[in-house]
């Protein structure tokens, strides 16, 4: 795939609700993978952080080498997908008007799919699963 | 102390924070990874999953050896 030149395509125009015209999905791949980078780099870095503050709680032995394991792996995983989505050209860690280009890309795209009716039928899950308070 | 039991009430708190934290990510990065279309980034998700099942594991031990663990209170499947 060759779409790793051109990572994010800023968004041609408002979406609309034609989910099933291809002309409205282009860019998209890009937008969500990269958005699913952020978040899976997001969570790495409060795995850090959630790992490194339990560290400072626990006395015992075992379970403290178990942590300090943890962090480290975590610390790695950070590393690995900064790293890929600097390659990727997701994340400008030193170019902040790139970076904030892109932020500006997704903050619209975010929007723009906030204001889509997603879900235009009834979406109740009642009665597919047993609700027996219900 | 009880016999054979190490890990304070307080420690049990961090861990289960931690594991719950864990069990977040592992779920999410498994479903993300059939979501995403670039093989890098669903690669680095698979690993993180089994990694992270791995963890959790190890934290169910460190669980299961607290003061506050007491077989009889959970259902047998645990």
């Amino acid at each position: 795939m060759s779409y790793e030149k051109k990572p994010i395509n800023a968004l041609k125009g408002p979406m609309n609700n034609d989910y099933l015209e291809i002309q409205n999905s282009e860019g998209m791949p890009g937008l969500v993978d990269s958005t699913i980078a952020l978040n899976f780099l997001l969570n790495a870095k409060s795995g850090i952080k959630n790992c490194a503050t339990a560290l400072t709680e626990i006395a015992d032995p075992e379970a403290r080498k178990e942590i300090h394991n943890m962090l480290n792996a975590q610390i790695d995983l950070h590393a690995q997908i900064s790293e890929l989505m600097m390659n990727k050209g997701w994340f400008h860690p030193y170019h902040v008007a790139e970076q904030f280009k892109l932020d500006l890309v997704s903050a619209q795209a975010a929007v723009q799919i906030s204001n889509m009716q997603l879900f235009p039928g009834n979406t109740s899950r009642l009665g597919t699963f047993a609700t027996p308070n219900y | 102390m009880l016999e054979g039991k190490r890990i304070s009430p307080h420690e049990t708190f961090e861990l289960h924070e931690i594991v719950s934290f864990k069990n977040i990510c592992a779920t999410k990065a498994s479903a993300m990874a059939g979501l995403v279309t670039d093989e890098e980034l669903s690669t680095l998700l698979q690993q993180d999953f089994t990694t992270s099942q791995e963890h959790i594991a190890e934290l169910k031990d460190l669980i299961q050896s607290s003061e506050l663990w007491d077989e009889n209170q959970l259902p047998n499947n645990h």
